[in-house]
């Protein structure tokens, strides 16, 4: 880490600027960052520690998904919050950094929801711990879980905190064929019922359903729901953003009210109808490359923020900056 | 400094009643549930819309009156303990639920509405609101975002920070920001997370959109005694450890089970060295299998007895004593001292072993009352506040609690907020380069210190204070601060 900090304090000195990169497995989606200089953290990698107990996991920033996701199975836990794993690549720095969260997100929360503490290196070079491995924590600000979906713009991770969860004991998926017009009021009817959903998503007049949790449950739900039984591999395939409606060259999402009725762009439903991957840039939609536009006194508040950590301006200059109002 | 050009605009905006001058009206917003510090505020405001609440805001900024915010005031920790020089803002006439929007499962609620009425307005459409932290009857939802307020439940719903979908935030610079969405995840920077429990220092809470969670199909309490605490302890960690998750996982020590027993009569074994209630929750499939499972994990660990509370009565009659606690080890006492460090759970019957040999160093009682499924410590230090240094001594018990909580991996608040109380703790639990930061993000949002000053974030003066009396390896803390 040592390296990171005099790299900071260097670019500090000089007055350029630095682009956070892992794997570069999102640069496809993101594209690229540019700035005067790259900090690779792909080489500080590992698990710090592990107790499966305590359902809590410290990784180094630089660590692969692939190998803390390995490490988990092993003791028959998971990240509950599914990132898409694209196509085996990716660090756990940037999956917290990027905050995306696959189809489990409704129920098993988001990305944000499992990090319970950083370390992390600002703009001045300070390499600092915010949160830590509890599950309940209020002292100070959450630091923590406001380097999650912020892109890097704060700070770096050098260590992250994240809860774990068992690998439910069962799982069913399956599907069956539903209208269009009535896709969106199945699916909320749904949620509004104690069932044991990790996963409800629309796209081509099918609907699909993934039930997990304890078996007689599961089974249970499963009778009550019907369809047709499917494998996981479509599932799978929604996380890791493989399916054809996913081809980020030329779709983009959008985040709604989940249950807004379904647009003519909107190719995959997914979240129960909270998130809509649509084949076009319509309003309200935007490409991974680019995050949407901030409010006039959010984004003078955002820059503020970032002047609180990186007064500046080290890291991943261009994130923010694609948030200016238009 | 002559405050009437800012007392009569404050009448102006606060008509009906809405601004309290007099010392008799003043009085009951001395303190808040930490009732051990009192400090009558200079003036109280009750704003009663959104443009009352910005015209106070900017009548304030202009004047450089700094502002405690204020909810039902049942906070633990003093966070809204009023200053002399500042005005108390109450938003619980602000107490609206704006909408219920079963489509999308949220509500969208005014700062004052009280936490219990969430759950209430929406039961009839079989849903509810989960945090549930036990003022839940009287706190206020902008109390609970402020604190980021959890409770029993929160081991299997998260905590508010996990049920707040958006936010409408006053600054103090006069602008209304809208945080987050109708759904879930707005793309960007997480703003929900940082304003979940700022307790007031970032900004005032005008609306909140609330996550809904349908009703669980079955309940079912269990309830286990075991012969220790360190028994109990592990009871705990297996039961997590083999993958299950209940709605609440709750312990209670001998002294708290003597107490509540002796209050409430719940029928709990009186012989028992600890208790652990467990709540889970479900399909009626699920119930049934959980229940089975759990039962067995603790009877592998060790269990005197398992009850199982399969009906609303029973489960009622279970929960009671634990729910009385507090009260019930109130009666022992004169005075109680509730403390709220988060430990990993591992480290559960090792702390508490801890605190019973601090307890007769100090010559002071400890009932323990907790969330143990989130490893959540409630210890209530017994003392007398008229014998002459017992709150002293209940403090710094306390203080050394939490400095144990920080030894060991925890933190020295969970869920009740730093507020006036634990800053000296946040003192063992960050470096200085920690708290300068936290200092700056709060610049951000408020670079004149106006919102809430003095709570929270400890100066780094305040530690060097502090740090002189605890010396770690023979380093002192903050060199470069001048001694006092």
């Amino acid at each position: 880490m040592q390296a990171w900090i005099d790299q900071i304090n260097e670019a500090r000195a000089a007055g350029r600027t630095l682009a956070i990169q892992g794997h570069g497995s999102k640069v496809r989606a993101f594209g690229e960052l540019s700035a005067d200089g790259v900090l690779d953290t792909t080489g500080f990698s590992g698990i710090v520690s592990y107790q499966p107990e305590e359902l809590v996991v410290t990784v180094r920033s630089g660590t692969s998904l692939n190998e803390l996701e390995q490490a988990l199975k092993e003791n028959g836990q998971q990240l509950a919050f599914e990132p898409p794993r694209l196509e085996g690549r990716g660090t756990v720095g940037g999956t917290v950094a990027s905050g995306l969260s696959g189809p489990a997100r409704p129920w098993c929360g988001a990305t944000r929801d499992a990090v319970l503490g950083v370390r992390l290196i600002n703009g001045l070079g300070e390499l600092l711990t915010f949160g830590g491995q509890v599950m309940k924590n209020v002292a100070g600000y959450d630091v923590s879980r406001l380097q999650a979906g912020a892109l890097g713009a704060f700070a770096v991770l050098c260590e992250v905190s994240l809860r774990v969860m068992p690998i439910p004991k069962a799982q069913v998926c399956a599907s069956r064929a539903v209208a269009e017009e009535e896709a969106i009021s199945t699916m909320r009817g749904w949620c509004r019922q104690p069932l044991p959903l990790t996963g409800l998503c629309y796209s081509e007049g099918v609907l699909r359903w993934r039930l997990a949790g304890h078996a007689d449950a599961v089974a249970d739900a499963q009778r009550k729901l019907g369809g047709e039984a499917d494998d996981a591999g479509f599932w799978e395939a929604l996380r890791d953003w493989s399916l054809p409606q996913q081809n980020f060259e030329q779709a983009a999402r959008r985040v709604c009210p989940p249950g807004d009725p379904i647009e003519t762009t909107d190719k995959l439903i997914d979240w129960a109808g909270g998130i809509r991957w649509t084949d076009q840039a319509v309003a309200g939609a935007h490409r991974l490359a680019t995050t949407p536009a901030l409010g006039r006194a959010e984004y003078a508040l955002a820059v503020r923020l970032k002047q609180a950590f990186d007064p500046s301006g080290i890291f991943n200059p261009e994130v923010l900056r694609a948030n200016e109002p238009s | 400094m002559n405050r009437s050009p800012a007392i009569s605009a404050l009448a102006q905006t606060l008509p009906d009643g809405g601004l309290i001058l007099d010392e008799a009206g003043r009085r009951p917003y001395e303190t808040d549930g930490l009732s051990a510090i009192k400090q009558l505020p200079w003036a109280v405001a009750l704003p009663k819309s959104e443009e009352q609440v910005l015209e106070v805001l900017r009548i304030c900024r202009e004047h450089g009156i700094p502002i405690v915010p204020r909810g039902a005031g049942t906070g633990l920790s003093g966070g809204a303990r009023p200053r002399a020089d500042g005005l108390l803002l109450s938003l619980s006439r602000m107490n609206r639920i704006v909408e219920i929007d079963v489509d999308n499962l949220v509500a969208r609620v005014q700062p004052g509405v009280r936490n219990l009425a969430v759950s209430e307005a929406v039961a009839e459409h079989g849903l509810f609101y989960a945090p549930d932290p036990s003022s839940q009857i009287a706190c206020s939802i902008g109390g609970n975002v402020a604190e980021n307020a959890g409770g029993v439940h929160c081991l299997k719903y998260g905590l508010t920070v996990h049920n707040v979908v958006a936010l409408r935030v006053a600054t103090i610079d006069g602008e209304v920001l809208q945080l987050g969405g109708h759904g879930h995840d707005a793309f960007g920077i997480d703003w929900l997370a940082l304003m979940c429990g700022s307790e007031g220092m970032l900004g005032i809470v005008l609306e909140a959109t609330l996550r809904l969670t349908p009703l669980p199909e079955e309940k079912r309490v269990l309830m286990a005694a075991f012969p220790s605490l360190a028994a109990a302890g592990d009871a705990v960690a297996a039961l997590i450890g083999s993958g299950l998750i209940p709605a609440g996982l709750e312990m209670m020590d001998a002294l708290a089970v003597q107490a509540a027993e002796d209050f409430v009569h719940a029928g709990y074994p009186r012989d028992a060295a600890a208790l652990l209630l467990c709540e889970l929750d479900g399909t009626a499939a699920e119930v049934a299998q959980t229940s089975r499972q759990t039962i067995e994990v603790f009877n592998a660990s060790g269990a005197l007895s398992v009850e199982v509370a399969e009906d609303a009565d029973a489960q009622a009659r279970m929960w009671l004593g634990r729910k009385a606690a507090f009260p019930a080890v109130g009666r022992l006492a004169p005075d109680y001292y509730c403390m709220d460090g988060t430990i990993p759970r591992h480290r559960i019957s090792e702390v508490l072993d801890a605190i019973a040999r601090m307890s007769q160093e100090y010559g002071l009682r400890v009932a323990n009352v907790f969330h143990a499924g989130d490893g959540n410590l409630h210890p209530l230090i017994l003392y007398d506040a008229n014998v002459p240094g017992e709150l002293e001594k209940a403090e710094t018990f306390g203080g050394a609690i939490l400095e144990l909580c920080v030894e060991v991996g925890g933190t020295v608040t969970g869920e009740h907020g730093v507020g006036v109380e634990k800053l000296d703790q946040m003192c063992a639990q960050f470096p200085p380069a920690e708290l300068e930061q936290f200092m700056r993000l709060k610049a951000a949002f408020d670079e004149h210190k106006l919102l809430n000053p003095g709570k929270a974030v400890p100066t780094l003066t305040r530690c060097a204070e502090v740090g002189g009396m605890h010396v770690h390896d023979g380093k002192l803390p903050f060199p470069h601060l001048e001694r006092f």
